[in-house]
């Protein structure tokens, strides 16, 4: 294995704003049109400062129509195009749209749901339940979907997300009003869907994935604001589920085809850039509006995954505990995207844009009183869910006033990588990650042979380090710290 | 090809699989770009030649070429359970690719599955040749 030293720092120099903003100039790299900013302290950027992460900070800021800044949260690693951890706006009249901004998983993301139970009750049984739940929910690689679907399930799915899983019986209708979007971004078109994302999504749909992504049973081991955990349905030692998913194979060979189509738009209408992964198109154009409408179609489909996804989870709960639905008062705290574009309203220096907002690694977070934050919610704000990794911590944040002002309404969206897949391989050697776990309370299942060590906790920053930049940046707040019980992963 | 020249190897990228291929032709280079792609997926133990698949692909220029031939290869695996083990290029020019692939239909009883490659990315990516040798390198996402 050799360690590539091909993307080393570029000339120029960062300045440091204040303890979590570091400022690369426009300066650093000739055809940036805007600064970048990255969301960091003084550790994690640190790690960051010789990796191409702070490069690919500045390429995004060669975006045409980019506004205002080239973001990063500090759950920055390097990506291909834009960091994962970045976020980047332009204006819908003149600017792009880059797939690469979005990155492979269209609508990775996270649904938390609370239940009414206490994790005494279910301490003694999370073996149990991991296991049943492994039976029932379909993971990992090559795994194949429960749904049978029609050529009109289909296309049902694409136009309306989670609102076709609530129609075919997976949920109920108020799952809809706490999900991003809806669960369903209107204007999917399928006819614009390859016939090969189709092959693949068809087997997918109701799969959980592979890779980082997880089921895992989780209690409230800490509540940090009382006023907005008790809005958000929260309370101490309660036990939550948490659901971190994506739209498969079908999102994958979504972004493959749009970076085909952009490589050609980019010569067409001439537009100059460092990295081919930020192939991108104008908006209005022909290139970018299909995009656009592919990726909703994409975005479309992992909600009505996560939707189904919980809708077993529910069932299998149900049929272990044996209690009532009353009892068990499993519902849905909120979902969120965060591997998105998102047509949005932000006042720029005081005047109101119509922007494409890139999301790519991090989580919209806004701010109490946005009339898009749920009604239940709307007085204190938008949740915010933070995926940590196994062994460690998830965190509910709520989304701030300062997010609206500074980051488009954004935050960080987990604990990026530090090692790669081969560096935690190899220092996972000799180890056994699954009885660390154990030692530690945690009971895990996963389908893949090398996931454990892949993902194991040192292979990721740690997430609380992540949250106390937003927090303390003032992007969001924390509101709540959940510790898994019982993980299942691919 | 030697024994002891795989032909391709990986190089540390935090969140992906950086893959460089070499060969003396471009086409040898592009099939050690797949068999190292593979390699992160499967065991190629116990592999057996059993079907066969024609490919045909084109791009505009031979790195997206590049990207082309292997995201066609991930489609067959993951919508056929396609792994291939046997290749034969047809046809190679900088936009096109005609290639005769050999390959076992997936058999969890038979085959060691390891990780899952999503796609081939644009990052990164070269095809060139150096002193007659040519040199691939393509970051794929896992």
């Amino acid at each position: 294995m050799k360690e590539d030293r091909g993307e080393r720092k570029m000339g120029g120099k960062i300045i440091q704003i204040d303890d979590y903003r570091w400022q690369v100039p426009q300066d650093y790299k000739p055809g940036m049109r805007v600064p970048g900013l990255i969301y960091a302290d003084k550790k994690l950027f640190a790690e960051i400062e010789n990796d191409p992460s702070v490069e690919q900070v500045a390429n995004a800021a060669f975006l045409p129509g980019i506004v205002k800044v080239s973001l990063a949260m500090p759950d920055i690693h390097a990506g291909y195009g834009l960091p994962i951890g970045g976020v980047v706006a332009t204006d819908v009249g003149e600017g792009v749209i880059s797939p690469g901004g979005v990155g492979y998983d269209i609508n990775c993301g996270v649904r938390l749901l609370r239940t009414q139970l206490h994790r005494d009750e279910i301490a003694p049984k999370v073996k149990e339940l991991v296991n049943a739940l492994f039976a029932q929910v379909p993971t990992g690689v090559g795994s194949k979907g429960k749904i049978r679907f029609s050529r009109e399930d289909e296309k049902g799915v694409l136009k309306k997300g989670a609102r076709w899983a609530v129609e075919a019986g997976y949920g109920q209708p108020e799952d809809l009003l706490h999900t991003e979007a809806g669960g369903c971004l209107e204007g999917a078109d399928p006819e614009v869907i390859s016939s090969k994302a189709y092959e693949r999504g068809r087997p997918q749909q109701g799969t959980l994935g592979s890779g980082n992504h997880f089921l895992e049973i989780q209690y409230v081991q800490e509540i940090y604001d009382e006023k907005v955990a008790s809005a958000f349905g929260l309370f101490k030692d309660q036990v939550t589920v948490m659901i971190h998913s994506g739209s498969r194979g079908f999102g994958h060979q979504v972004c493959t085809d749009y970076l085909v189509e952009m490589e050609a738009a980019v010569r067409k209408y001439g537009i100059s850039l460092p990295d081919r992964q930020l192939a991108c198109a104008p908006l209005s154009s022909p290139e970018g509006r299909n995009y656009l409408a592919a990726m909703k179609a994409a975005a479309n489909y992992a909600w009505a995954n996560r939707q189904c996804l919980m809708y077993w989870t529910e069932q299998v709960l149900l049929d272990r505990l044996k209690i009532s639905p009353r009892a068990l008062g499993i519902s849905l705290i909120y979902d969120v995207a965060h591997n998105i574009v998102k047509i949005e309203e932000h006042l720029v220096n005081g005047k109101k844009m119509k922007l494409t907002v890139h999301r790519k690694g991090a989580t919209r977070a806004f701010p109490p009183g946005h009339p898009e934050v749920p009604e239940a919610y709307r007085e204190v704000g938008q949740p915010v869910l933070i995926p940590g990794d196994m062994g460690r911590a998830s965190f509910v944040l709520v989304g701030t006033e300062r997010a609206m002002q500074e980051t488009f309404g954004s935050t960080c969206h987990g604990a990026g990588r530090v090692m790669s897949r081969h560096q935690a391989i190899r220092a996972a050697k000799g180890r056994a990650i699954h009885r660390e776990l154990e030692d530690k309370g945690i009971y895990v299942e996963t389908a893949g042979r090398e996931t454990l060590k892949e993902e194991m906790p040192e292979a990721y920053k740690d997430v609380v380090e992540v949250v106390d930049v937003v927090h303390n940046a003032g992007i969001s707040r924390r509101v709540a710290k959940l510790r898994p019980m019982g993980v299942i992963k691919g | 090809m030697e024994d002891s020249d795989p032909g391709f190897e990986f190089f540390e990228m935090t969140a992906d699989e950086g893959l460089r291929a070499w060969g003396k032709s471009m086409g040898e280079a592009f099939i050690h770009a797949a068999r190292g792609m593979f390699y992160l997926m499967v065991d190629p133990k116990g592999l057996r030649p059993q079907q066969l698949r024609q490919i045909q692909v084109t791009a505009k220029d031979r790195e997206a070429l590049l990207v082309a031939w292997l995201s066609e290869l991930l489609y067959l695996y993951e919508v056929e359970d396609f792994l291939p083990v046997e290749y034969s290029i047809v046809g190679l020019n900088e936009q096109r690719l005609e290639a005769k692939v050999r390959g076992d239909i997936l058999d969890p009883s038979r085959h060691s599955l390891k990780g899952l490659v999503k796609a081939a990315t644009y990052h990164r990516l070269e095809v060139k040749e150096v002193d007659g040798k040519w040199q691939v390198q393509v970051v794929l996402d896992v």
